[in-house]
């Protein structure tokens, strides 16, 4: 990871995030002690699996979690120093698809079906700018233009897009407004591979045109591998591991991380069979004490099993949260 | 587009047909004698048979139908009522608008209010606003319609002589009825409401649009309750339709002769030329009134609009 | 808990709602303890709080008398059934050749004199000569004859049927020939005959639908059907002065009758003054309005009755069992009807038929007529065949008639008679009244201008196929019927036979005669009641203060 200077602000910074769900009278802890960071323009990767509370931190962010059934419990977002969880509502909303603007996973239902596309795009211009109705379609309409839909097309409905193209205009939405943080959740999971390119790169193009920093949310270790800058692996709830990008990919050191890489099938070299992690991700009411990690890993000591386990360093310089962090990279090579 | 609404225009006319014949063969054989209702229990044997005879009535039934369907579909003579003599057309002339009217204002005022209503429950869910709306709804759908009739007269015309207590004339004359009488639709409309939005708010381009920085006002009114509409629009239609029918309780108290009293009385009377043409009249204004309701889903929502409109404009371009 | 909780609200909300009208309508019955001045007697009562009768006409605010009245017109044809027939605003679109009092009397009113020829079916009519309608159109015999033979056409009132031919014999004269000699035959045609101008109903593009020119009195001004229908006096009515006879005068300027059919909205209709009057007011919602001095109420005899009437059908076992039928007139309690169901507004009978009909004799009156006595009744259906059978009375369902059979229905239990009520809508029960074998009683409201329009169509075995209106096959009273049809056989002695043949063989029990109230504002200082003969007040001939 990055030396950080300690006298610079970081442009987002996250510190103990905790955000807990009440459901049938259950209090499930989502994200439990989260804290990251991002440099202004850079790329954050945010990797885990479903359910391990990574578009919770993102909706938490925005602060759009439901009313109902959600809460965040504690921590702070700070964006460029000003902590956006004592901000009023009516603040709030003026950050909100201005300073930072979210991609959603699923394009299919993430627009409003009754609203024609350009509508859409124009309504988030016409929310953070001053200016007349035409200002705004002028705006949505070169919008469309580059994300590659032509402007002709602003007065159709989303049902008239496929599933590539309505991203696009998701993506258009987002962008809108040139955004400094970029919160994109899985955006291209949705898609097929082939469009799923064409996105990414899009997402690339208007990052760099921009200067935008995106906290990217992803499963999806070949995505990461493209476009990020450095890489955090939550798992329920808990960062366990976090560094750049080469750290994370050269050098793993969570015996979670290391199972991921293990069950990506090799390009090279023949493969009879996958290597999935064993197990399953635990219940999100009932953690494991100690590290939750501990019923699947391999390398699990008594030790493992109570208390607080905190990040450690490694080697090279990231952080890992693992107590035998030293073991597991003699066993890896 | 033009072409569904002339679609449906036409798919009228064998609707009101089969309107037609089934509520003349009902009459048909309904026991009670029209000639006696007619001329009394004064009237001797031969006066009795002499009026049979005069209506139609010993005629057989292919043949007394199909004189009643040509006289009405084909001459459009709406005869005249058997009981009194007078021209069924200037009867429902006259009256048709005023029950139109009447549950036009009552669908307004319990849509008008049972919507909001609807949707302050659905965004507080389970607390205090939901269960008061409900309780509301609750109370609605409870209450008499006639004793609430009363109560309103007795407080706004008797106590504070503000408005009419019966008769016809202008706009005032009908609010005290349509108040007396939107108490179901108030219900209704909230309930649906309710359960629309419920629906609709847990929907992704909801929280699209909270993260867009939209206000909540408007992302409940202008992205969810636009979207949740269909199902209100399908209460209210359906609600109408039972009102067209529905307001001879109100008519009765209010003192207006409209179209319930009058297929009502010709009912008991065995007035089977009023009853058959007011029948034919409320299928057609029903069926324009469900016409209404598939062209306001088509306004609302774009994707039943393209349905529609398939087959006879060009495709829409797909990506 | 919260579910239960909110289960226990709806239930107890539900309840209440149930609970509420019921107490509200319990009240407004609590409410009315005054006694009310129904009783026996002709003309009925007047009930106002102030001796003195004080006010005119000149109170009313906007000029015109707002009548409220509880059957109105949907059309203005001259040509009508009997269906309301008897609308207090008739008078006031159309004039006829003579009028029935409320004295029984027949008075000339568009005919100047009419004189039978003897041989009880020929008559002659002599009309004034210088009658005009509303747009000048002079009335000739010709044009009475016409509306004769059209009414007879449109076979709409049966009583044009009796005419046989009409003949002109003079430009104001004409000769009317009936079917049969019967009495009051030809005086309903003198009654029912509206006096038209043939040329201006021709000339009408609706044939007097909506618009009309009469020779009345007034001129109609506005006509909304089923709701509405006004009148203004016009100025150059016909009739002189001298010769207007007080049951045809026309006091009122401008006059406006107004339907109201819900008993409740009358009521609120005069008290919030949107009417001045009410003719026929439901004796209920009257009772609201006695011993309130801002109002007089008239209560007068109606012309109909309440009668119970048993089953001639031979497959019926009432209908030889004299002991049980009288049984069954003994164990109900008239004057218990009249204050259950009318609020005390009405009288008993003394025969089948309305005191107010032509030919009533006042002397039954004094005559014994079952008076309620559940001992005697009990003791007649000792010595009946009577078994413990359920009897079926036939009625119809509206809610007057509805309680009157639930209260006979529990004095007859009283006693020990079973009872099983068919209650069925009007049109149904057109169907079944004939066939005798479909009950075992009967509730009816039959009357009649005058004795044997009644007695013809209920007793006379001769008038359907199935023999009476019940189905019974008794020729001896078709025979005493008969000899009081006729000008010369209408006589007292014949009357009274017939009344105490059908006393003695109880065919029919005469139960309660409801009185009519109409109510109106006491500063209206109506002076002198007009009373028509179907027991209701004529506002327009009425004389009031200025």
């Amino acid at each position: 990871m990055s030396e950080q200077k300690m006298e610079t602000e970081p442009f987002l910074q996250i510190e103990d995030l905790a955000v807990e769900y009440y459901s049938d009278g259950k209090v499930i802890s989502a994200v439990n002690g989260v804290s990251l960071r991002l440099e202004k323009g850079k790329t954050l990767g945010l990797v885990g699996e479903t359910g391990a509370g990574k578009t919770t931190i993102a909706k938490s962010i925005l602060r759009i979690l439901p009313d109902v059934g959600a809460k965040i419990t504690g921590g702070e977002v700070k964006l460029e120093g000003k902590d956006l969880f004592k901000l009023s509502e009516v603040e709030m909303r003026k950050i909100r698809g201005n300073n930072i603007s979210m991609i959603f996973q699923d394009p299919m239902t993430a627009l409003n079906p009754v609203q024609t596309v350009g509508d859409q795009i124009a309504e988030v211009v016409r929310l953070h700018s001053k200016g007349e109705k035409h200002d705004f379609v002028k705006r949505a309409e070169e919008m469309l233009e580059m994300v590659g839909i032509p402007a002709e097309r602003y007065h159709e409905y989303p049902h008239q897009f496929s599933g590539g193209m309505k991203q696009r205009v998701v993506i258009a939405i987002a962008l809108a407004c040139n955004p400094d943080l970029l919160l994109a959740d899985e955006p291209t999971t949705a898609l097929d591979v082939t469009i799923q390119a064409q996105v990414l790169d899009l997402i690339a193009d208007l990052r760099k045109k921009y200067n935008t920093a995106m906290l990217l949310i992803t499963h999806d270790m070949g995505v990461v591998a493209q476009t990020c800058d450095d890489v955090a692996v939550i798992y329920a709830g808990k960062i366990i591991e976090y560094g750049s990008k080469e750290q994370i990919f050269d050098h793993p050191a969570h015996p979670y991380t290391i199972g991921l890489f293990g069950a990506i099938p090799s390009m090279s070299g023949d493969e009879e069979w996958l290597h999935p992690i064993d197990g399953l991700p635990p219940e999100p009411f009932n953690l494991p004490k100690g590290c939750t990690f501990h019923p699947r890993c391999p390398y699990a000591t008594e030790a493992c099993r109570g208390g607080t386990i905190d990040m450690r360093r490694t080697a090279d310089g990231h952080q890992c949260r693992c107590i035998n962090i030293d073991t597991v990279k003699k066993q890896e090579g | 587009m033009a072409r569904y609404v002339l679609k449906r225009l036409l798919w009228m006319i064998p609707i009101a047909l089969g309107v037609a014949v089934l509520v003349f063969t009902l009459m048909c054989f309904c026991p009670g004698d029209p000639a006696e209702i007619i001329l009394g229990s004064t009237a001797t044997q031969e006066n009795l048979a002499a009026k049979r005879e005069e209506l139609g009535l010993n005629d057989p039934y292919i043949i007394r139908l199909g004189t009643f369907l040509s006289d009405t579909f084909i001459h459009f003579d709406l005869g005249e009522s058997w009981i009194t003599g007078a021209s069924v057309k200037e009867a429902i002339a006259e009256r048709l608008p005023r029950t139109l009217l009447l549950s036009i204002i009552q669908l307004i005022i319990s849509f008008g209010i049972g919507i909001p209503l609807g949707v302050m429950a659905a965004v507080n869910q389970n607390k205090w606003q939901d269960n008061l709306c409900m309780a509301l709804a609750l109370i609605g759908i409870s209450i008499p319609n006639f004793w609430l009739a009363l109560l309103l007269v007795i407080l706004f015309s008797v106590k504070l002589n503000l408005l009419p207590a019966m008769g016809i004339g202008g706009i005032e004359y009908y609010i005290l009825p349509a108040l007396a009488g939107c108490t179901n639709g108030i219900a209704a409309g909230a309930r649906q409401t309710r359960s629309s939005m419920l629906d609709v708010i847990r929907s992704d381009y909801i929280t699209t649009a909270r993260a867009k920085g939209v206000p909540e006002w408007q992302v409940i009114v202008k992205h969810g309750l636009k979207n949740g509409l269909i199902p209100i629009i399908t209460v209210m239609g359906t609600h109408f339709g039972k009102m067209l029918g529905g307001t001879m309780v109100i008519e009765t108290i209010f003192a207006i002769p409209g179209m319930g009293q009058y297929i009502i009385n010709g009912v008991n009377n065995r007035d089977y030329q009023v009853v058959q043409v007011g029948s034919i009249f409320l299928a057609i204004a029903f069926s324009f009134c469900m016409l209404a309701v598939d062209l306001l889903y088509a306004a609302v929502d774009p994707r039943i609009r393209a349905r529609y409109a398939k087959g006879g404009k060009r495709r829409a371009k797909k990506a | 808990m919260k579910k239960l909780g909110k289960k226990l609200v709806a239930l107890g909300l539900t309840l209440s709602m149930f609970a509420l009208p019921l107490a509200g309508c319990g009240g407004s019955g609590d409410g009315a303890q005054t006694t009310a001045a129904g009783g026996s007697g002709d003309g009925g009562a007047e009930s106002t709080a102030a001796a003195e009768v004080s006010g005119g006409l000149s109170s009313l605010e906007d000029g015109v008398l707002d009548i409220g009245v509880t059957v109105s017109w949907e059309t203005l044809t001259p040509f009508r059934s009997n269906i309301a027939n008897n609308v207090p605003f008739a008078y006031a679109a159309y004039e006829t050749l003579a009028k029935l009092t409320g004295d029984k009397e027949y008075i000339p009113w568009v005919a100047k004199s009419w004189e039978s020829a003897g041989d009880g079916v020929t008559y002659n009519v002599e009309i004034y000569d210088y009658v005009t309608d509303s747009a000048g159109n002079s009335i000739t015999a010709n044009d009475i004859k016409w509306m004769i033979d059209e009414s007879k056409e449109a076979g709409l009132k049966p009583c044009f049927s009796k005419v046989d031919h009409v003949d002109v014999t003079g430009d104001y004269t004409l000769q009317i020939v009936m079917t049969e000699d019967m009495v009051g035959a030809f005086e309903q045609i003198l009654t029912n005959t509206f006096v038209v101008s043939q040329a201006a109903y021709e000339g009408s593009k609706d044939q007097f639908a909506t618009e009309i020119i009469s020779t009345s009195s007034y001129l109609m001004t506005e006509f909304v059907a089923d709701s509405v229908i006004s009148f203004e006096k016009r100025d150059d009515y016909w009739q002189k002065e001298e010769l207007i006879e007080p049951q045809n005068a026309a006091n009122v300027e401008k006059l406006s009758f107004h339907l109201i059919k819900e008993a409740s909205q009358a009521g609120i209709a005069l008290e919030t003054k949107t009417v001045d009057a009410f003719v026929q007011l439901d004796q209920n919602t009257a009772t609201q309005f006695e011993g309130n001095p801002d109002f007089t109420l008239k209560a007068m005899s109606y012309i109909n009755g309440y009668q119970l009437y048993f089953s001639g059908d031979e497959s019926r076992i009432i209908t030889d069992d004299l002991n049980l039928r009288q049984a069954i007139c003994y164990a109900i309690d008239t004057e218990g009807l009249i204050n259950g169901v009318f609020a005390g507004y009405g009288q008993k009978m003394h025969d089948p038929i309305a005191d107010t009909s032509v030919g009533y004799l006042e002397k039954w009156k004094d005559e014994e007529y079952y008076d309620y006595n559940p001992d005697k009744a009990r003791e007649l259906l000792e010595q009946s065949d009577y078994n413990g059978e359920t009897l079926v009375l036939l009625a119809t369902s509206g809610s007057t008639m509805q309680r009157l059979c639930q209260m006979i229905q529990g004095y007859l239990l009283e006693v020990g008679i079973n009872l099983e009520l068919n209650l069925v809508d009007t049109a149904l029960y057109t169907a079944t009244r004939l066939d005798g074998s479909q009950y075992d009683m009967t509730i009816n409201t039959v009357g009649g201008d005058s004795l044997p329009d009644h007695w013809s169509i209920r007793y006379d075995c001769y008038a359907y196929s199935t023999g009476d209106a019940t189905g019974r096959h008794d020729e001896e009273l078709a025979e005493l019927l008969r000899t009081t049809w006729t000008q010369a056989g209408f006589t007292e002695e014949n009357i009274d036979a017939v009344h105490n043949y059908l006393k003695d063989n109880m065919y029919a029990y005469g139960m309660v005669q409801p009185e009519n109230i109409d109510v109106w504002r006491s500063d209206l200082g109506l002076q002198e009641a007009v009373v028509t003969n179907k027991g209701s007040v004529n506002c327009l001939s009425s004389v009031y203060g200025e």
